[in-house]
């Protein structure tokens, strides 16, 4: 599991930052009424870009693009189904890119083990 | 010679060092310190694709290795690393379909990162299994597609946008080397299970 400050820092607000573009930019497109697919999709679409050109020339590949995807994809379930405005977005957003990274290094932390065959 | 795949790698080489070799290097090093740390000091080692020559920085000193990589323009760009090396590396510009080399030729195959990109990687493999010496050693270090939802939908939904500038991101690799005849002795990952070390044997 990843432990350097340097990159748990930079993970937590690549994603957060991701989240909030992620959520405020299906908000205001789809103002909540287009419902979760489309908003999830959207989400997506505006993560990969973000995470490729700012983000991942200074804190990975892999490592920045997967979490920063599902971080844009769920920001933009919340702003494809709900009309969120103002400092709601930020919230929304800060929390989920939080939530996700935290998932993430779960996840890590259970799946990567030294010398495993796995399949 | 896949000219079309050299293509693409000579359009990348320019602005390859830009996207990869801070962020990414940094976070994969002590991943890829350990696995070219199986590089033996008596051994002959083929390294696939060379790439800029970010990897370098990770091997051993004073070993003997062959490099190859499709690209021209990637190996001009690493030429100053190569050179920077205590030890041998001699760099060719060669596809893997089509190795140039004998068969039974290393002891050693390692490859970083470049199994998402051969567009045909079971061919590829079998390719690397023929130069490598019976009970020769391949090494890997390579992000594959996930079986985690929903990362194997997201993987696979950003394919096809990325594999028309780099990587393909759902390639199942470990699959691969097995269907390409080698043994997997072990996979660990370092990633969930996107980015991972492979090791196989002849």
């Amino acid at each position: 599991m990843e432990k350097r400050p340097y990159f748990v820092i930079g993970d937590l607000l690549a994603n957060a930052f991701i989240a909030t573009v992620s959520v405020a930019l299906t908000a205001w497109l789809l103002g909540g009424a287009w419902g979760m697919v489309p908003g999830m999709l959207l989400g997506m679409i505006i993560a990969l870009p973000l995470s490729l050109i700012p983000v991942a020339p200074f804190f990975g590949a892999m490592e920045i693009l997967t979490p920063c995807m599902l971080s844009g994809m769920l920001g933009g379930m919340w702003g494809g189904m709900w009309p969120l405005a103002g400092v709601t977005i930020f919230y929304w957003g800060v929390g989920t890119g939080c939530a996700v990274i935290v998932v993430i290094y779960t996840l890590n932390a259970v799946m990567s083990s030294p010398q495993t065959i796995r399949d | 010679m896949d000219t079309a795949t050299q293509r693409k790698w000579d359009k990348a080489a320019a602005n390859f060092d830009l996207m990869s070799s801070y962020g990414p290097e940094w976070r994969w090093r002590p991943a890829k310190l350990k696995i070219f740390s199986h590089m033996k000091p008596d051994a002959k080692i083929l390294f696939m694709a060379l790439g800029t020559g970010l990897d370098i920085c990770c091997f051993p000193a004073d070993r003997d290795i062959t490099a190859i990589d499709i690209s021209p323009k990637m190996i001009a760009l690493a030429g100053k690393r190569i050179a920077a090396y205590q030890g041998s590396i001699s760099a060719q510009v060669m596809d893997v379909h089509d190795l140039e080399f004998q068969p039974d030729t290393f002891d050693q195959v390692f490859t970083s990162c470049s199994f998402c990109s051969v567009p045909r990687p079971i061919e590829g493999l079998q390719a690397l299994r023929r130069v490598l010496k019976p009970g020769g050693e391949l090494h890997m270090f390579e992000h594959t597609g996930s079986r985690l939802f929903p990362f194997s939908i997201m993987m696979k939904l950003m394919t096809p946008l990325a594999s028309r500038f780099g990587p393909e991101l759902d390639r199942d690799t470990v699959a691969n080397v097995k269907a390409a005849g080698f043994t997997v002795t072990a996979v660990n990952h370092i990633f969930i299970d996107i980015v991972k070390t492979i090791q196989a044997i002849k």
